[in-house]
């Protein structure tokens, strides 16, 4: 039994390395403090704090209660997807992707509205990107913080 | 059962920072921790001959995690998180139990199918993965369920002799 436990042990990590060799390969990694876009089976590389960034103010909560101040410097959502060239009235909703694949949606009338859908500057998780140089998309007006996505790497624009 | 299910619990905590090296390598979103944590119950399941009791174990698991504040990124949805792979070792023994009159045998098998479970719990919950992404993140945990699944063994094998053993003292 110890023997063919150790058979079956090997075949899963064996097929899990084969798989992540193929996946790391055929991943698409943003430069540090730029993301990457995807519209209409494109994927437009922009640099969101390019752009004039202004104060990013305000109270999130999370998922037990608690509530966080945030205060930063960055860019609304819908300003850096108007670096791809895409406007409001282009899509339905847009998902916010982080680097382990997390994803928060965003409605396009979320994204549209003032003072809602946020990129900051993340000094938090300065460990994994030199800097401090990782994207933060914060979402005010929530009950949690599921929104909150910390390392974003990827918006995917859906019709 | 009660210390299996609080070693469950908050080892997941402890060894959450060495396995985040190897999922943040990865780009997924865990399920490393998550196989060493259901360990302890498949162990108890294995060592307590009663359909459920994993099943208990992850419900009694989801209450203490919704106490502490420990439901992560599931929030009031965690239980399902628990308590499904719960069900699935119960379902693993029960079968293991009845096929080959031990639960020895299962226990591999619990531990791979457990926390499979737990890992697409969470892809329908919380990641919504897809495609190549969501294959690694099932090997992922496949794999480290089975590593865990020889270690389960091993600790199975050594405490039901003690255990057994006391309970026959008692009697």
């Amino acid at each position: 039994m110890t023997k063919r436990n150790l058979v079956i042990t090997v075949i899963l990590v064996l097929a899990a390395t084969l798989i992540s060799v193929f996946y790391l390969r055929g991943r698409t990694q943003s430069p540090r403090g730029s993301l990457n876009i995807c519209y209409e089976d494109k994927e437009i590389s922009v640099e969101p704090f390019t752009l004039s960034l202004s104060e990013v103010k305000g109270t999130v909560v999370n998922g037990k209660g608690e509530e966080k101040e945030i205060s930063a410097k960055g860019v609304s959502v819908m300003d850096v997807l108007s670096l791809a060239g895409i406007e409001n009235g282009d899509f339905a909703y847009v998902r916010a992707v982080s680097s382990d694949e997390y994803a928060a949606e965003l409605l396009a009338q979320e994204v549209a509205d003032d003072g809602i859908a946020f990129l900051i500057r993340d000094s938090s998780d300065g460990s994994k990107k030199v800097g401090g140089l990782s994207i933060r998309l914060v979402v005010f007006g929530d009950s949690n913080s599921k929104r909150q996505v910390k390392d974003v790497v990827r918006i995917e624009v859906v019709k | 059962m009660a210390l299996c299910c609080d070693f469950g619990l908050f080892s997941k905590k402890l060894v959450s920072p060495a396995a985040n090296l190897i999922t943040d390598f990865l780009h997924i979103p865990g399920g490393v921790a998550t196989s060493f944590s259901l360990m302890f119950l498949v162990i108890a399941a294995s060592l307590i001959p009663v359909f459920g009791c994993a099943a208990v174990m992850g419900a009694i698991q989801s209450m203490l995690a919704l106490f502490f504040g420990m439901t992560g990124s599931m929030g009031i949805l965690a239980p399902i998180g628990y308590i499904l792979p719960g069900l699935v070792i119960d379902l693993i023994f029960f079968l293991s139990r009845k096929i080959t009159g031990d639960s020895a045998p299962g226990i591999m098998p619990a531990m791979i199918l457990s926390s499979v479970a737990a890992c697409l719990t969470a892809t329908i919950i919380v990641f919504r993965l897809r495609g190549l992404v969501l294959l690694l993140y099932v090997l992922v945990s496949a794999a480290s369920g089975s590593l865990c699944g020889l270690l389960a063994v091993s600790l199975s094998c050594r405490l039901k002799p003690i255990i057994f053993y006391h309970s026959e003292v008692k009697a």
